[in-house]
């Protein structure tokens, strides 16, 4: 079996992938970290215009999205894809120059953000050339992906591959259709759509590369690695089919629900609220395939690190998709919009789910691309899994607590109606629960280092045994 | 436990469990939200309810005007304020947040901004009300209109306090 595997499938692509998605996982993470340090303490922004805040910002969504996000989407679709299709992948040209055009989109960016050379889209902050790369190497995946399956060797296409699929195609339209700008240089464009109608498109974009990307690609990895780890099969085919279905159709709508009392008009604005709501149980979906999965193997949980880290991310996507649709909600919003809400939100998605069942994935595949069976420790797993897990509770408290404190801080009135509190006194009463998220974020952080250690190791004596 | 549907793909079989019926009926539910909502809001239609985010803003300002207009009368009245010495302090508290940046901290005009404030000499007239109304509404020259930020009461307060800074002429 080991003889066949190195024969048939491309494992050095993966293995490329795997180990830059831990390298973008910690350069991503310590710029989060400093961007936060800066927001408690912003005498660290050290009057150095490419350290400001509001260029590091930036460089760490792109870094832990795109960088690491996206090299560990890479790796494990090229993982999967060729185990459920039972083939080589299509072309070891298109999957090399996925890797180096990914790579040098990354360190285009980690360039062009400090130096402030921005569109000023968030999450799409990368200016037209750097667009039109990402376009074309992401074509180059998608032919790649389809061109795999179309010569795959199984009969059926695997449930993890449906979610691959919708996450290329969508991204491919959202990222093209949202990068439409007028260049006026190299350096310099400006978005093809006016006022009102370039806030819907960029959040059209904006919450579909989280739904497509950070929700579908990972649930993708969800449905390949949680069952081959746990060694139990799907619970239920059926609730596949309708949760996939139901996702990509709703998550599509949703995207209004970010600019709720604006100068959006009310319709647009009732859609996007109510096909939030209706994104409940499409993504409760996978939570309940994914937990029922253990049915039968929950004992294995007390030893095995790695499906810790599934369990517990599967736990996050199921509370943060609860929590959006709620603060989709119009009354909700008017409380939690503008607020560290919305960052703890947004973290609790994206370490407790979308970083956690990366990481428990890569230390799947880490091992067995380094033709070993395990990673060198499973105590450091243990340590990293613990590490993660408190990191990203206190970061997200830290943000509930502030940011409600703020919501009800900007709407305190006087007796007379006059606010009571200036924008400036809401900022320092933030201090201490960013001072607390810092520290969230850097435990986190630090158990990406002890993942590198263990990359290392388990690398080196792998090397070793085949010397 | 159900069937298992007829493949194992790379080891990995799936069963054929039904969808657990509360999942159904949550969808079923939410749905059921989503299409009341629509009836009663505006989305496909103007909504029963007539709501609408302008007219939303109009009533929350309507009564809020009604309710604070007594107590903004009442504590606006700079001749009142300018009799009481904590209302005073808050005046200069006040100043020092809005209006010292431009003005100076002391008032005396250094910044090259705004212009000296203690000296006897003013360019808008010195009455209470004077004042009042400038701090309000603004001047031509650059200085904003302070009434729609900080309210009648502030500005009356603050008003009083510059009233002060002259000699009270």
């Amino acid at each position: 079996m080991a003889v066949e595997t190195a024969t048939i499938y491309d494992d050095e692509i993966v293995k490329k992938f795997a180990i830059m998605s831990v390298v973008w996982g910690i350069v991503g993470m310590l710029v989060g970290v400093i961007a936060a340090a800066q927001l408690a303490f912003p005498v660290l922004n050290f009057d150095i215009p490419y350290l400001t805040f509001g260029r590091i910002r930036p460089l760490h969504t792109n870094a832990v999205i795109f960088a690491f996000g996206g090299s560990v989407l890479f790796a494990a679709m090229y993982y999967s894809v060729q185990r459920t299709c039972r083939v080589r992948l299509f072309s070891d040209a298109l999957s090399n120059f996925t890797f180096w055009g990914w790579q040098l989109i990354i360190v285009l960016a980690a360039v062009t953000l400090p130096l402030g050379i921005t569109g000023g889209k968030e999450y799409a902050e990368l200016e037209w050339p750097i667009d039109i790369l990402i376009a074309i190497v992401w074509v180059a995946l998608g032919i790649n992906f389809f061109g795999t399956l179309w010569k795959r060797k199984e009969n059926h296409i695997y449930v993890g591959n449906w979610f691959f699929m919708a996450m290329i195609i969508t991204t491919a339209v959202l990222h093209i259709f949202n990068s439409m700008a007028l260049p006026v240089s190299f350096f310099k464009s400006y978005s093809a759509y006016a006022g009102l109608q370039d806030a819907m498109v960029q959040w059209w974009y904006g919450h579909n590369a989280v739904g497509f990307i950070l929700t579908a690609g990972f649930l993708g990895i969800m449905y390949y690695f949680l069952p081959k780890q746990a060694q139990r099969p799907i619970y239920s085919y059926r609730l596949s089919i309708l949760h996939f279905w139901t996702l990509i159709f709703l998550y599509i709508w949703a995207g209004p629900h970010h600019l709720l009392y604006t100068t959006l008009p009310d319709w647009t604005q009732t859609l996007g609220m109510t096909f939030s709501i209706m994104l409940l149980v499409p993504s409760w979906g996978g939570m309940v395939n994914g937990l029922m999965t253990l049915k039968g193997a929950w004992d294995k949980l007390r030893t095995d690190p790695i499906l810790k880290f599934m369990v517990v991310a599967i736990s996050f996507y199921g509370m943060s998709t609860f929590e959006g649709p709620m603060m989709a909600i119009r009354t909700v919003n008017a409380l939690s919009h503008y607020t560290d809400w919305g960052i703890g939100h947004v973290h609790s998605g994206a370490l407790g789910w979308v970083a956690m069942i990366s990481i428990g994935a890569l230390y799947y595949m880490i091992p067995r691309v380094f033709g070993k069976t395990e990673m060198h420790s499973t105590s450091l797993i243990n340590a990293h899994f613990w590490m993660s897990t408190i990191g990203v509770v206190v970061y997200i408290v830290a943000m509930w607590i502030s940011g409600i404190m703020q919501g009800l801080m900007w709407k305190a009135v006087n007796a007379d109606g006059s606010l009571t509190y200036t924008f400036a006194e809401s900022v320092a009463a933030m201090h201490p629960y960013y001072v607390m998220r810092l520290i969230g974020g850097f435990i986190f952080f630090s158990g990406m280092l002890v993942m590198a250690y263990n990359l290392i190791m388990t690398a080196r004596t792998a090397e070793r045994r085949v010397a | 436990m159900a069937d298992k549907i007829g493949h194992s793909i790379d080891g990995i079989e799936e069963y054929d469990n039904p969808i657990p019926g509360w999942l159904m009926w949550l969808l079923y539910a939410t749905i059921a939200f989503a299409v009341g909502y629509w009836v009663v809001y505006p989305g496909f239609w103007p909504g029963t309810a007539g709501w609408s985010q302008a007219k939303m803003y109009e009533e929350e300002i309507r009564v809020a005007e009604a309710e604070y207009a007594e107590i903004r009368k009442k504590e606006s009245d700079i001749y009142t304020i300018l009799k009481n010495p904590a209302a005073l302090a808050e005046g200069k508290e006040i100043f020092a947040q809005n209006c010292s940046p431009c003005h100076g901290v002391e008032a005396k005009g250094d910044t090259g901004i705004g212009p000296n404030l203690t000296d006897a000499e003013w360019l808008y007239g010195g009455t209470p009300e004077a004042i009042v109304k400038i701090i309000n509404d603004g001047t031509e020259k650059g200085m904003p209109p302070w009434g729609p930020q900080i309210g009648p009461v502030k500005v009356a307060k603050v008003s009083a306090f510059v009233h002060t800074l002259g000699g009270g002429q």
